[in-house]
């Protein structure tokens, strides 16, 4: 491995809060210090602005949450991130579709769905556990968020050949609370 | 009309200029009237479409209506000229792009990178200044050079992390490149100061060490302190201190034909049209005495 290769790789580790290269004196030098951490914010700063800036709605709701630093960051750091804000926002959106909580996953999916419209002919199915245009008003509005409906929940499609681009159906749960 | 001769003999006032990445129309036709030449920027003008990475036809259209009085150059972040593995591609497609639609007085990049192996880091940081990133960033400027036609200018960035052993200096490395090379220079007023603030470099004996010839263009930005570092956030006026050393580096470099006042798009609300339009008068007034 050349010194510049080494010394870029190792300053990436830093900056991703990864393990560099232990064998590198410069490297431990600066690991750790406070001109390091500060370029570890700054690179995380520009991506929590850009992906408040293009995920509007997961922006919202995950700084609602106060998890949307720490969402990002553990984002940035585990991943390749691409330098390209739509890029980057998707698959930040991707991300977070297998997200354990419900609502996140869905407004995540919802969010990357209407990205994608103009990019590809996928049909997206989204299963909500509230009334979704009323999440995403609250979102909008800065309001409360409804509360999960326990005998309900709503089944929305999302595409370029959807009408109206999006529709949604509300469907009685056959188990009060599950979906 | 301020000159862009660089002609020292009978050296007048360098032009100005100030940035634009589009979808401000309003903005773009008031500085138009302010500024002799206009700093596109490829990376904030461009869109992704699913793989491809292009800039948007519709901020190409913008300009054009304003561009043809002034001149224009472009100034990428996006290139990473110092990745040690390749650069970006796709920063040279969208300059293929404005080369194609703009006739570009010449174009710019920063000496540094933002991509390592592949993977974005989030930030730019400064090359070690050593003969091997050297080697490797020539052989790049050359490339381009030979790909554009038009001369093609380098800007130091900001440094917080301390040298690498046996290093270069600061000017040391800047003559080298542009005596290997031919390359021009971007000198950033803003960028010196914080240098000197976060690691105490000696802004004057930096000066008194480069050869001023190669230096084309000036930068001159205003930003802020965040936790006791001075950030090349370009988010304000320049300082006083600022316009002072911009002057200074005015008086030492005889071909410097253009001081651009640069800011992020993003710092546009907190600026403000006229906080811009009146920056620009000021920066205007200050280097034409």
């Amino acid at each position: 491995m050349t010194s510049l290769e080494k010394h870029q790789r190792g300053l990436l580790a830093l900056i991703k809060h990864r393990a560099p290269d232990a064998d590198d004196a410069w490297l431990r030098q600066i690991s750790g210090s406070k001109q390091m951490e500060m370029l570890a914010e700054i690179a995380l700063w520009w991506r929590l602005y850009q992906i408040k800036e293009q995920c509007r709605y997961t922006a919202r709701l995950l700084r609602r949450l106060r998890r949307y630093e720490q969402t990002v960051k553990a984002f940035f750091e585990a991943n390749t991130t691409s330098p390209y804000i739509e890029k980057l926002s998707r698959d930040f959106l991707t991300s977070l579709t297998v997200h354990p909580d419900a609502l996140i996953s869905a407004v995540a999916t919802f969010e990357l769905a209407c990205l994608q419209i103009p990019l590809s002919s996928q049909r997206w199915r989204i299963v909500w556990d509230r009334e979704p245009t009323c999440v995403l008003l609250a979102l909008d509005q800065e309001a409360a968020i409804p509360p999960p409906e326990t005998d309900c929940h709503y089944v929305m499609q999302v595409g370029a050949d959807v009408p109206g681009r999006a529709m949604c159906t509300r469907c009685a749960n056959f188990f009060p609370g599950s979906f | 009309m301020a000159s862009v001769s660089g002609n020292t003999s009978t050296k007048a006032s360098p032009a100005l200029a100030t940035t634009y990445e589009g979808y401000d129309r309003e903005l773009c036709v008031r500085i138009a009237e302010l500024v002799d030449f206009l700093e596109l920027a490829p990376d904030g003008m461009s869109k992704t479409n699913g793989t491809t990475h292009d800039v948007r036809p519709e901020v190409m259209d913008e300009i054009a209506i304003v561009a043809p009085p002034l001149n224009l150059i472009a100034h990428g972040v996006g290139l990473s000229i110092g990745s040690f593995d390749t650069w970006n591609e796709g920063y040279l497609r969208l300059l293929d792009q404005l080369f194609e639609r703009f006739p570009l007085r010449w174009h710019s990049e920063h000496l540094g990178y933002t991509t390592v192996a592949g993977e974005n880091i989030g930030t730019m940081l400064p090359l070690p200044r050593t003969d091997e990133s050297l080697d490797l960033v020539c052989e790049r400027v050359r490339s381009l050079q030979d790909r554009y036609k038009v001369p093609f200018l380098l800007e130091h960035v900001i440094q917080l992390l301390p040298d690498v052993p046996e290093s270069y200096s600061n000017a040391e490395f800047l003559n080298e490149i542009t005596a290997r090379t031919g390359c021009g220079l971007i000198l950033d007023a803003y960028n010196l100061e914080c240098d000197r603030y976060n690691l105490g470099l000696d802004v004057a004996a930096f000066l008194g060490e480069l050869n001023m010839a190669p230096v084309r263009e000036l930068h001159v930005a205003g930003g802020t302190q965040h936790r006791g570092f001075q950030l090349d956030i370009h988010s304000g006026p320049a300082s006083e201190a600022t316009l002072a050393l911009a002057l200074d580096i005015i008086a030492r470099a005889p071909n410097l034909s253009v001081v651009t006042f640069e800011f992020l798009k993003e710092a546009i609300p907190v600026l403000s049209h006229d906080g811009i339009c009146s920056e620009l008068a000021r920066v205007r007034k200050a280097i034409s005495q």
